[in-house]
């Protein structure tokens, strides 16, 4: 048994079945990735411990700055359009 | 019978997403994907449609190459556990979209706990192990619930 299920599931990586990639996505989303994938920009914010806390803290600064100046912010990242 | 050009055509996506699944590099997937096509195109003449589909028998013969990739090249270590090519054969198992949607119904009337046990080992290639650290089961549960979830399977396929 342990073999056929190995093998169906490699098959379905060659010609994948509607549903069971559906039944499989569903598992996925309950066990996403605890790794977070940072961007350039992130990974040189990281400090000594390896976390973004000072990224989110300067990010945050930005946006209350931003806002009191009229520069809308999407996401935590700043755009760069001013509106009047 | 499908001519080259259209076994090419049909086929060159799903090995390469196959063989890219398996394997890390870009340029490793793409030599792989051109040495199965040069095999398919050699072996054609042997193609025995009473045996297996064109698209079984080409997923065999991806499936193997990527087997050989692995045993010629030691790439960091064995073979992927999905990968496993002992004891069967493409004769003595029926692989096409009906056995993967009997495999769907089955799954889906499993206990959740149960059907995310299969997928996690089966599909994701986890160990037990990994499989007890993601779902917070003790690994004996984990072992206890997997072989309780094979038991139901067998049953139903």
């Amino acid at each position: 048994m342990e073999n056929k299920l190995a093998r169906l599931f490699d098959y379905q990586k060659f010609a994948p079945n509607d549903k069971l990639a559906s039944i499989i996505a569903d598992v996925e989303s309950r066990y996403q990735t605890d790794i977070e994938v940072l961007s350039d920009d992130e990974l040189g914010m990281l400090n000594a411990a390896g976390s973004v806390d000072a990224l989110m803290k300067r990010t945050a600064e930005k946006n209350s700055k931003n806002s009191k100046n009229g520069i809308q912010s999407k996401n935590g990242v700043q755009s760069k359009r001013r509106i009047f | 019978m499908l001519t080259k050009e259209e076994i090419y055509t049909q086929y060159r996506d799903k090995v390469f997403g196959y063989v890219r699944n398996h394997v890390n590099s870009p340029e490793d997937a793409e030599d792989i994907t051109s040495d199965i096509f040069v095999k398919i195109y050699s072996k054609l003449d042997t193609y025995d449609e009473t045996k297996a589909s064109l698209s079984t028998w080409i997923y065999s013969m991806t499936s193997n190459t990527v087997i050989d990739f692995y045993r010629t090249n030691h790439v960091h270590s064995e073979i992927p556990e999905d990968l496993s090519d002992e004891g069967s054969t493409i004769e003595d198992e029926v692989l096409n979209n009906e056995s993967l949607e009997l495999l769907a119904d089955a799954l889906s009337k499993l206990p959740q706990e149960l059907m995310d046990i299969i997928v996690l080992r089966y599909y994701k290639g986890l160990t037990l192990q990994d499989i007890a650290v993601k779902m917070n089961l003790s690994y004996g549960v984990a072992k206890l619930r997997h072989r309780e979830a094979l038991g139901k399977l067998r049953e139903m396929l």
